[in-house]
């Protein structure tokens, strides 16, 4: 498999993937190795010390404690709308690469749809609809992500189809689920997973603005939900720069991460190579 | 065309949204305090609104509401929705444009120089701290950016657009001496998105037989990329800024709540806020009329930069 | 005299993931001022690398050793913006593909006017940026005019829309006759000219090489190319390349009529087929040129090959006016 040997040769997917471990370990862990229950109450606005490494927030939970336990809950929501995004999206690519005709124009014209249509503002709407919970949250994400998935799937269906070794197989009576299988999901995978962990990335960062306005779920402590209680309750206002940084920094460190590795499948040669060398 | 299919459809949108999702439609369609603060004069309202009328007749009202202007009301403010998205669309449209114009010039220079300097320190160094930029959530590079300037140097006001009634010129430059911070944020927010595609449409344009051609000629380094390199890159470039025209709103709507500039931004946050359906659902509508318009315009705009396409 | 141009032992390296590929070993070719030189060969076999280290535009290869000389200075070693002011004003270069040669984004008329401005000043982004790179006015147009005449296109106002249009709107013939004019324009003391055949059909195929021959008598010329009728019709002299060297050098006709290297014999045998006889094999590989064979690098697919040959790499040897690098002539001295 190509994966592994492009993230071999590229120095900066290698610190992107080490980096993503580690938050990937403490979101596992984070319960575990917080110094202190993050729903505790202690005294509020604290100043960083030893006991509270990152104070306290406005309602005295230990922010520490707070950004440990919200690493699982940050990743785990982009991880799964990204997974109900890309899944979607590879299921409509295929119907709409395979099927063509009006199935495929009527698929292309949704997702075209989708794709014009502010990601943002529609999703306010829908939670705010929907309301704040978590799972509503992973939904109406999920339900904006698709279409990108979905048109690059298609493309490479439409490819692989149309190529010679594929045309050859099909002549030897070769079924639909069979191409499928031998030719057109190994070429989609890669663009496939580079595509999922670009889309984490993005489904944590609409999760944290959703937080951010105030249409995150009360009940769980992701990033940011913190970045909306240091903005909204004084946090902000009242400089208390340990408070707000640290979660978006978090979650800029992640993203970072990921962006390294999903553009790391996109490996870049020198393009006049090609002129020389084969002239 | 396209555009009328989306916005046929992103209209219905908020005609069926309200009546799709859970919970009663008129709170839906009303807002939750509105709903709450009526009491028992709910029946009234809802066939004030029209609500017992069949479906059909309803969507007809609505769309002719919207054609007039008629967008609901909103009990968070106590005026109709239209009054209250006119007033502060301006303000992010001040912000906002500007702001993509500059960003996609900077991404573009920035962009070009990177990849004609592929692999060596300079490349390193601005791919590097435009993917951190990128990462960034921008509300928080605001909140950063406001923090350092504002709070601790004192240069830039702490918010909002303007600090007193003043008129004319002095008007002018008070807004622009509030306007920078959040037009840097949302400048760099723009640049760090544009400055990876830049990069990458220089680099694989860095391979064609027309510009190993430009050097044939004799032209300079910087010639070759800035009239032959960069002048490809610019289509590209445009149909990107369209197709991200949407995030680059949302993007804008954020930094605006954290510097309190008046407009749609904090208009949206009060509205989530009070539950207040009317303004959410008529934001979603202009942001989206918005995002259409500027494909539109890009559509139009395309030919002009690849020839090939007329 | 000396030469115009002296290529001396040039080697140029690229690396690739595979391996350093050496696409020239040891290229030595002298260029008389007003002669025309062919230089032939496979693809792979270095003619392209040869003629872009001339224009030291080799990148991503590297020069590794050797020196280019012209005009008593060596190219390799000359800081850029000296080596600027050779391209498009001393040397000129016709490239191969006309529908990716010129920007899609700029008429004939900015694309011209440009070779006028980087000739009249330098090739600085001001100037091209400027007003004599956009417009072509008077003396200029008239030049622009002249150069078409000869090229034999005179119609007056089939030129005005010949220069208001978009590279896309033309033809592949016009579009080869407008980048020989743009070569042409910049009034260059040596012409190369990159595959001017190979992108062209059979009419165009015989007016480009009309044109060419034409030109034979007013400049100096490279001609790099795989087809030997091209060769033939255009140039004095050929050097034969392979594997990254030249095997034999000398006048077309004596090398076309009676090649003596091996591999000279079978790619003129091949292109010069007649019926009935039966196409000669060659068993090259161009890994060749990462995995360099000990000796002669022909002596795998050589069918004359003898025990030095896997020993000893050949040196360049004359054999009644024709130079072969290749064993078997090296006793005749």
């Amino acid at each position: 498999m190509r994966l592994p040997a492009f993230i071999m040769q590229n120095r900066a997917a290698q610190v992107g993937a080490v980096v993503l471990l580690a938050f990937v370990v403490v979101a596992v862990l984070g319960s575990v190795i917080a110094p202190h229950d993050p729903w505790a109450h202690f005294g509020p606005f604290e100043s960083p010390s030893s006991v509270h490494p990152l104070g306290t927030n406005d309602v005295g939970q230990d922010i520490l404690s707070e950004l440990l336990v919200g690493a699982g809950v940050s990743l785990s929501v982009g991880a799964l709308a990204a997974m109900l995004a890309v899944g979607f999206g590879v299921f409509v690519g295929l119907v709409a690469g395979f099927r063509r005709g009006v199935v495929d124009n009527l698929l292309m014209g949704l997702t075209d749809i989708v794709l014009v249509i502010p990601a943002l503002p529609l999703v306010i709407l829908l939670a705010a609809y929907l309301g704040s919970s978590i799972w509503n949250v992973v939904l109406v994400i999920g339900v904006v992500f698709w279409p990108s998935t979905a048109r690059l799937v298609r493309s490479q269906v439409l490819t692989v189809r149309q190529s010679g070794y594929v045309e050859s197989a099909r002549a030897l009576g070769a079924g639909d689920a069979w191409i499928m299988r031998r030719h057109v999901l190994p070429n989609v995978f890669p663009l496939v997973i580079s595509k999922f962990v670009l889309t984490v990335a993005a489904a944590m960062l609409m999760e944290a603005s959703l937080s951010f306005l105030g249409l995150g779920d009360p009940m769980v402590k992701s990033w940011g939900m913190m970045l909306h209680y240091a903005f909204g309750r004084g946090g902000f206002i009242q400089g208390l720069w340990w408070w707000y940084l640290p979660p978006g920094l978090c979650i800029g460190l992640c993203i970072l991460a990921l962006t390294l590795i999903g553009l790391a499948f996109e490996g870049e040669s020198d393009p006049r190579l090609r002129r020389a060398l084969e002239r | 065309m396209r555009y009328l299919i989306a916005l046929f459809v992103i209209v219905s949108l908020g005609f069926i949204l309200p009546r799709l999702m859970p919970g009663d439609p008129l709170m839906n369609i009303v807002g939750e305090e509105a709903y709450y603060a009526s009491g028992g004069a709910l029946d009234e309202l809802r066939s004030d609104l029209g609500l017992n009328q069949p479906l059909i007749v309803q969507y007809g009202r609505y769309l002719g509401g919207l054609l007039i202007g008629d967008w609901g009301y909103s009990y968070l403010y106590l005026r109709p929705v239209f009054e209250s998205i006119s007033e502060h669309m301006g303000w992010t449209l001040l912000l906002m444009l500007p702001a993509v114009v500059l960003g996609a010039a900077i991404a573009a220079v920035l962009g070009g120089l990177a990849a004609w300097n592929r692999g060596s320190r300079k490349d390193a160094g601005l791919t590097g701290a435009f993917l951190l930029a990128y990462s960034m959530p921008h509300y928080w590079l605001a909140m950063l950016v406001l923090f350092v300037f504002s709070f601790h140097l004192g240069w830039f006001p702490l918010g909002k657009a303007t600090s007193g009634a003043a008129s004319s010129l002095p008007y002018v430059v008070d807004v622009g001496w509030h306007m920078l911070l959040p037009l840097a944020v949302v400048t760099v927010f723009k640049a760090a998105y544009d400055f990876l595609i830049v990069r990458s449409s220089v680099v694989s344009i860095y391979g064609e037989d027309y510009i190993l051609m430009a050097q044939a000629k004799g032209l300079s380094s910087m010639a070759v990329l800035f009239k032959h390199a960069l002048r490809n890159a610019l289509a590209p470039l445009l149909t990107v800024t369209a197709i991200q025209f949407g995030m680059i709103f949302s993007g804008t709507l954020l930094i605006e709540v954290v510097f309190s500039w008046p407009g749609m931004g904090t208009l949206m946050y009060d509205a989530i806020g009070a539950r207040d359906y009317p303004l959410l659902q008529a934001a979603f509508l202009i942001v989206a009329i918005c995002v259409l318009i500027a494909n539109f315009v890009a559509d139009m705009l395309y030919p002009k930069l690849d020839p090939r396409t007329r | 005299m000396n030469p115009l141009l002296q290529v001396r032992d040039l080697h140029v390296h690229f690396d690739t993931p595979q391996g350093v590929v050496r696409a020239n070993a040891g290229v030595t070719l002298d260029v008389i001022e007003g002669e025309s030189v062919g230089i032939m060969g496979e693809s792979g076999c270095g003619k392209t690398v040869l003629f872009l280290s001339i224009l030291r535009l080799q990148q991503p290869g590297r020069i590794v050793a050797g020196k280019v000389v012209f005009d008593e200075r060596d190219i390799t070693l000359l800081p850029e913006a000296d080596v600027e002011r050779i391209r498009g004003r001393d040397i000129a270069l016709v490239p191969q593909n006309h529908a990716t040669a010129l920007n899609p984004a700029y008429t004939m008329r900015d694309q011209l006017a440009e070779v006028v401005a980087v000739r009249e000043s330098d090739g600085r982004l001001a100037t091209v940026l400027g007003r004599r790179a956009t417009s072509l006015d008077g003396v200029y147009l008239d030049e622009v005019r002249d150069v078409f005449r000869d090229l034999g296109f005179t119609e007056e106002r089939l030129l005005n829309r010949l220069l208001q249009s978009y590279p896309h709107e033309l033809s592949g013939g016009m579009r080869q006759r407008v980048l020989i004019a743009m070569a042409l324009l910049a009034k260059p003391r040596v012409l190369i000219a990159d595959e001017p055949t190979t992108a062209l059909d059979r009419a165009t195929r015989a007016q480009s090489l009309g044109v060419l021959r034409q030109l034979n008598d007013r400049l100096t010329m490279l001609v790099v190319s795989h087809d030997l009728d091209a060769i033939r019709k255009t140039c004095g002299r050929v050097a034969v390349m392979y594997a990254g060297r030249i095997v034999e050098e000398g006048p077309t006709s004596d090398v076309l009529a009676n090649p003596l290297h091996p591999y000279s014999r079978l790619l003129i045998a091949a292109q010069e087929r007649t019926r009935g006889v039966p196409l000669p094999e060659v068993f090259t590989d161009t890994s060749d040129l990462i995995h360099v064979p000990s000796g002669c690098s022909f002596h795998r697919a050589c069918p004359q090959m003898i025990t030095r040959c896997v020993e000893v790499e050949p040196t360049m040897h004359d054999c009644d006016g024709v130079s072969v690098a290749c064993h078997l002539y090296e006793g005749r001295l």
